[in-house]
């Protein structure tokens, strides 16, 4: 096959999606060369701002159109890479072998909303809060409000298998879609409603498949009608345990809060803002620097504007010592943030019929209190319901004061949690400062969503701390018996788990790959490693080559 | 590779150094084919072992009864019929995270025994495939009329075991919920051991069930639903909740549930298990007069023990939304025939089906609806699943067509 060469890439694709749905400009290529990926923002600390530009990025109109951009780059060896928001954390849409970044945000329709059977049919493209708003007007919610839902995809979640913030009442991006439209890379157009009892699930087959397989351009999702009412309450545990007993125990006895979180001593801190004690020690003002530091940086971030409060006084040259004297010592940080007197705060809350919301929260609130829960009203709820969103578009100031911060989230059985959570945290606490809460709770176990933060004095060293740090941290996770991603994917970052994950069960995707993508051309080196075509690195004169 | 001087009685030999001769049983023979056996593994290296020794000697392995054809489609192959009763082991009750791990060859009905006395239950029904090893079940994605509280049969698999045509063996314990890549167990679920043989499944489990039903009989289908929606929107999630008219050759309890002429339609909902620590009691009660909120009043009436199941499906089951339902009912209004059920239903629909034998223009309806959700002709996918089977099993091991 002879390689194309920009040129000849350009007027192939222009001729399918009209020249001004193609972009060869570098801004343009810089902006798709990443994603939300903490990696990628060390790569732009040390000034390497477009590490794996694409060649260039299209926006086709309808399915027809990406089946068309399709099959052209599957016949010309050309890699492709799906995108819908960007907003993943794992890399997986970097373009790390070039090619076409086929963005499909214009396929952004609700196709259909079944007011009987409570079905939406919604194209991929479209916007996370848009779909949501569209659901709101007839009366419905879709229940899925991950963090990023502004600037996200319902194509992306899918492709991703995106957990919200409401997943133990209406469950996985997964458990709400009913059937899905995904174009393979011969332009094949696969729609998986036809499917009777019996017989392979080809949607679940394709969810998750972070764009390896194909492309997905339309799901039909079950909706639910909208809450007649809702009620959010906190507690206090002295001890973590007693907080995962209790959560157990709601999870347990059938009740289905849309939100049950139960962070650990430190995350309690910043959650149950201990910051105004009036007469800090110095270790509370060590504690509150910090706490202030991941404040509007992770997903745990419930102040924003704390930072600048703590900080704020001081030049930018001293709060970058603070922070590089608290991370370049994460081992006595974490030590002073484990032996803080914070109890475990837990928030949980319930939606839905008014009579069903009252009594489940009050079967809750018993089982919460014989696990040693204290009510802590309903305040804290409130506080995290509004400021939920106050993360995913915007980085951390750690980065601007050369640190980075990630987040890592994990799942187990009730039985393996406690031990998952020690292990990680024995992994990680010498290499970086980390926090965890645990969330998406479901009746077999609950994901635990760990937050870390590191430093070293350029990037190159912060890329080989941040490296380690998953290494040991997917290690510990696997060797505790859990699963190294909940609701982020795998990308690039967990890639290197995946052997451990799924053991010779990866025989089946290499499989699937070789039956629908036998070209490799899509989304080339992610998701799962040795993948069965190994892709060229491309050279200067010609586009990138699978 | 098969020899064509290797004599079945020689295959015999090999076989009974992989497992013990008990647990070999010849199968009919004719002069000219390679030889079939029955063969039972009781362990996975014995099941592994079995599957390297067919790949050496290209013999098939089916994991259903031996056809009265399968010599003619595979000339002198060998043949094993694989026989999972000895693997029957529960491995593991965690009663912790409410799950089970079982080997493949267990029946239904010892795993719901086992569970019972635990006060456990699994999310599958109790009543149809009591006999069916729960391997078989999964393989054949046999679903359940299960309903909106426990979910579909694939929502009880926590994860897999999967021993490969090659004798590879793959899966381990799960997480309540994952993102890392496609779920490959859905391949195998309701593939019917194309592509791999389920040896091990971890499932959920939750506290035993209530053993009661409400049931309502409806003048037609539309006031059935109407039943049905209503306790939904009363945020009752039941295990199950089914409509059905009884087929002509099922006269069960017609009177014991009010089924009369004017009113053919029944409504069955069964609660679940017991809610935050309260008896079972207080979940049929709770049920029972929540029900009774409907408007208008319907007079439901309670059961104890559970409602008998319909039949097990032989007819064309097609999944349907509940547009379409209300639809249906409209265009039926009160002459709704006999046969009908819908299962597995939620706010978003159910699985519908006539039984055969029924006839008459309200059937026809019925079964122009069924035709009409059916898939037409080779599913999109089929091709994809070939490919798959070449993929994983390319010396056509397990399951094969002879073709």
């Amino acid at each position: 096959m002879a390689r194309l060469s920009q040129a000849e890439l350009i007027a192939g694709l222009s001729r399918i999606v009209g020249a001004e749905h193609l972009s060869t400009t570098r801004p343009d290529r810089i902006a798709y060369s990443a994603d939300f990926w903490p990696k990628a923002q060390i790569w732009k600390q040390g000034g390497d701002i477009e590490r794996y530009p694409p060649d260039c990025v299209v926006w086709p109109a309808d399915e027809a159109e990406v089946g068309k951009v399709l099959r052209f780059c599957h016949d010309h060896l050309i890699p492709i890479v799906p995108y819908g928001g960007g907003s993943g954390v794992c890399g997986g849409t970097i373009p790390i072998h070039g090619g076409v970044v086929v963005d499909v945000k214009r396929l952004s329709k609700v196709t259909a909303i079944d007011h009987a059977s409570a079905v939406v049919t919604a194209e991929a493209g479209i916007n996370g809060q848009h779909l949501e708003d569209r659901l709101n007007a007839a009366g419905f919610t879709l229940g899925h409000f991950p963090s990023s839902i502004m600037c996200s995809t319902l194509g992306g979640w899918l492709a991703a298998r995106s957990a919200g913030q409401f997943s133990s009442r209406y469950g996985k991006i997964e458990d709400m879609v009913l059937s899905l439209r995904v174009v393979f890379p011969d332009g094949t157009v696969l729609d998986t409603s036809e499917r009777g009892p019996g017989g392979p699930d080809w949607t679940q087959l394709v969810c998750g498949s972070e764009g390896t397989l194909g492309i997905i351009t339309g799901a039909e999702l079950k909706v639910n009608p909208l809450p007649e009412a809702r009620r959010l309450r906190a507690f206090r545990f002295r001890h973590l345990e007693d907080g995962l007993r209790g959560a157990r125990a709601v999870m347990q006895a059938g009740l289905r809060p849309m939100v049950l979180r139960l962070y650990d001593p430190f995350d309690s801190l910043i959650a149950l803002g201990k910051d105004k004690s009036p007469q800090p020690s110095d270790r509370q003002s060590l504690l509150d620097g910090i706490r202030g530091l991941f404040s509007g940086a992770g997903a745990t971030s419930e102040r924003e504007g704390l930072l600048r409060r703590r900080l704020g006084p001081l030049t930018h040259t001293a709060k970058r010592a603070a922070l590089v004297g608290a991370l370049s010592a994460p081992a006595i940080v974490n030590r002073l943030a484990a032996a803080a007197p914070s109890p475990c705060l837990m928030i949980v809350g319930f939606e839905g019929p008014a009579d069903a919301v009252h009594a489940d929260a009050w079967s809750a609130g018993e089982l919460l209190a014989e696990a040693g829960g204290v009510d802590a009203g309903a305040g804290p709820g409130e506080h995290w319901l509004a400021h939920r969103y106050d993360v995913s578009f915007k980085q951390s100031r750690i980065y601007d004061m050369g640190g980075f911060v990630d987040t890592m989230e994990v799942a187990a059985t009730w039985d393996r949690l406690e031990g998952m959570y020690a292990a990680v945290r024995r992994a990680m606490t010498p290499l970086v400062f980390v926090m965890a809460h645990f969330s998406h709770a479901y009746r077999e176990g609950c994901s635990i969503y760990f937050t870390f933060a590191g430093f070293r004095r350029d990037a190159a060293r912060s890329e080989q701390l941040y490296d380690r740090v998953w290494r040991v941290a997917t290690d510990a996770v696997v060797s505790a018996g859990g699963t190294v991603s909940h609701h982020h994917g795998v990308g690039l970052s967990k890639m290197n788990a995946m052997t451990q994950e799924h053991g010779h069960m990866l025989r089946v995707w290499r499989a699937l790959k070789d039956v629908v993508d036998p070209h490799g051309v899509m989304n080339p080196g992610k998701l799962f490693p040795e993948a069965p075509h190994k892709a060229a690195e491309p050279d200067s004169s010609t586009v990138g080559v699978a | 590779m098969i020899s064509p001087h290797t004599k079945p009685t020689s295959y015999l030999d090999e076989l009974r150094r992989i497992v013990p001769t008990e647990q070999i049983e010849p199968q009919i023979d004719t002069a000219d084919d390679g030889g079939a056996w029955a063969v039972e593994p009781a362990t996975q290296i014995e099941l592994v072992e079995v599957l390297k020794w067919a790949n050496g000697r290209h013999a098939a392995v089916f994991t259903r009864r031996p056809r009265r054809h399968d010599a003619d489609l595979l000339g002198r192959r060998p043949r094993i019929y694989l026989r999972g009763r000895r693997m029957k082991r529960v491995k593991d009750l965690d009663i912790v995270s409410g799950t089970v791990t079982v080997q493949s060859g267990i029946t239904m009905s010892e795993l719901h025994r086992i569970l019972e006395e635990r006060s456990f239950t699994t999310g599958f029904p109790t009543r149809p495939w009591r006999q069916e090893s729960i391997g078989s079940v999964l393989a054949a994605a046999l679903d359940a009329h299960w309903g909106p509280r426990y979910g579909s049969m694939e929502d009880q698999v926590l994860s897999l075991g999967v021993v490969f045509p090659d004798g590879s063996v793959a899966g381990g314990r799960g997480a309540p919920r994952k993102a890392v890549g496609p779920d490959f167990d859905r391949l195998f679920l309701g593939s019917r051991g194309r592509y791999g043989i389920i040896y091990e499944a971890t499932l959920r489990i939750y506290p035993s069930a209530t053993r009661v039903a409400m049931s309502y009989a409806a003048p037609d289908l539309t006031t059935a639903l109407e039943a049905v929606r209503g306790g939904i929107a009363l945020g009752l999630d039941p295990r199950a909740i089914e409509l059905l008219t009884p087929a002509p050759d099922r006269a069960w309890g017609r009177k014991r549930v009010g089924l009369t002429d004017d009113r053919p339609v029944l409504v069955i909902v069964e609660p679940w298990g017991p809610l935050a620590g309260r008896p079972v009691a207080w979940i049929d009660n709770h049920f029972a007069t929540t029900l009774e909120r409907l408007e208008p009043p319907l007079g439901w009436n309670m059961h104890e023990g559970l409602l008998p199941a319909p039949r097990a499906w032989a007819e064309p089951v097609v999944g349907v939304r509940w547009a379409r339902l209300l639809e249906l009912a409209q265009q039926l209004g009160r002459d709704v025939p006999p046969g009908l059920w819908v299962v597995r239903m939620s706010r978003h629909g159910g699985w519908l089906s006539l039984a055969s034998g029924v006839d008459g223009p309200s059937a026809e309806i019925v079964r122009a609806l069924v035709q009409e959700l059916r898939p037409a002709g080779p599913l999109p996918w089929e091709r994809f699943e070939d490919g798959l089977k070449r993929e994983l099993d390319p010396k056509d091991i397990l399951n094969p067509t002879g073709t």
